[in-house]
């Protein structure tokens, strides 16, 4: 290794591989000698003490993070009224906007089930037989209009649908309470 | 920076044996993704100081140092739902804080360009450390060349040397191919080796 050579070394940041040879070197020359001293001093100083930032920092950092919502973290509508923090959590979760719309599809179900399926079962009858009638299908006869009392109003299949949609009707009113969250402020979207 | 708060009760710093620091960070980040502030304070008490540090030397003012790292930890919160821990959360914070760090420093570049004189030596981050006057003013010293690295070599030179980070580390932080990392720590070095011999080396 030479003077050169030895500057390299110390500029790479006095890689392993080659400390021998640099340091052989360093031994015979004043110059790279001085130069491995100097690198030794930098080294030294730049790996000290670090800086500490003021006092309080810490605190005032947290004061702004208590006014600063998380990303997607829910508005607490309810936890504004001054009782509510000291109700059970099942009462909490009963008052949930999802809840309340699963609760209230659900009684829909139960209590106007039939007429419900019924007119909804008429609906796509309607749309069956017009789309059978707008579509030719060649020589096979239009279908005739499902009666009324097919299987899809048998309890077995109601209970199923009316399970079946609670957890549709919790993602949808979840989607919608998201939505309409993004819309109450800036502070809250972000 | 001051006193901690009292242990978290039930948190990793609750009392016990001490745990793994990486584990008890990974702890502390899920906690505060749940919206544990708590959490989120000691996170704040364990990289604050680097955050200010870091902040502090890409642009060269106390107060603009102050308000990059608040603004950057408040950012850290507020994502810190979206983090997912592929990197070390000190990474992710160190990057918040350069990439907000960067922008401050443009805009004061403009004021700074019209102003008379460069920082105050007493700005300089050596002149809060170290109580001995001839460290002090090595220090000094030593700070004022690696203020003189032009802003990329400054960032690179503060989190290999004072945040103690890897190569890969700080090029992960800066979005930057290694290779460049090592270029530009090399181009460093000889800077300050060269400008601290001119200056009279460690003689003072």
């Amino acid at each position: 290794m030479n003077c050169r050579d030895v500057e390299r070394w110390l500029d790479e940041g006095c890689p392993a591989s080659t400390q021998v040879e640099a340091h052989a070197h360093a031994r015979i020359c004043a110059r790279c000698q001085a130069s491995l001293l100097t690198v030794d001093e930098i080294e030294g100083l730049l790996e000290g003490p670090g800086v500490q930032a003021p006092a309080g920092f810490a605190s005032r950092v947290m004061a702004r993070v208590a006014e600063t919502r998380q990303a997607g973290a829910r508005i607490p509508v309810f936890e504004l009224l001054p009782f509510f923090q000291t109700v059970p959590w099942w009462v909490r979760l009963a008052v949930e906007p999802a809840s309340l719309l699963a609760v209230l599809l659900a009684s829909m179900l139960i209590w106007q089930g039939d007429r419900l399926f019924a007119l909804a079962t008429g609906g796509a009858v309607q749309v069956a037989a017009w789309l059978s009638q707008t579509i030719p299908t060649g020589s096979a006869p239009p279908a005739a209009p499902a009666a009324a009392d097919t299987v899809w109003l048998q309890p077995a299949a109601l209970t199923c649908i009316a399970l079946g949609a609670i957890p549709l009707a919790l993602m949808g009113s979840r989607l919608l309470y998201r939505w309409s969250a993004s819309l109450v402020g800036p502070r809250h979207a972000r | 920076m001051e006193a901690p708060p009292p242990a978290v009760p039930g948190g990793p710093t609750g009392g016990g044996a001490p745990a793994d620091p990486r584990a008890e960070e990974r702890e502390l980040v899920r906690r505060a993704q749940g919206g544990d502030e708590r959490a989120f304070r000691r996170l704040v008490e364990v990289h604050g100081d680097r955050a200010y540090a870091l902040a502090l030397r890409i642009v060269r003012s106390p107060s603009d140092a102050e308000e990059v790292a608040q603004d950057a930890l408040v950012r850290a919160w507020r994502s810190l739902p979206r983090f997912r821990g592929e990197s070390a959360f000190s990474s992710w914070l160190y990057r918040i804080v350069v990439r907000r760090a960067y922008d401050r420093a443009a805009l004061l570049k403009g004021r700074r360009s019209r102003e008379a004189g460069i920082e105050d030596p007493e700005a300089l981050p050596a002149a809060v450390a170290g109580p001995d006057a001839g460290a002090r003013e090595l220090s000094v010293r030593l700070e004022r060349l690696v203020a003189e690295l032009p802003e990329v070599p400054r960032t690179v030179v503060t989190l290999y040397y004072y945040q103690d980070r890897s190569v890969a580390e700080v090029a992960s932080i800066l979005r930057m191919p290694e290779n460049t990392v090592k270029t530009h720590l090399s181009r460093a070095r000889e800077r300050l080796r060269t400008g601290w011999t001119d200056t009279g080396g460690g003689e003072s």
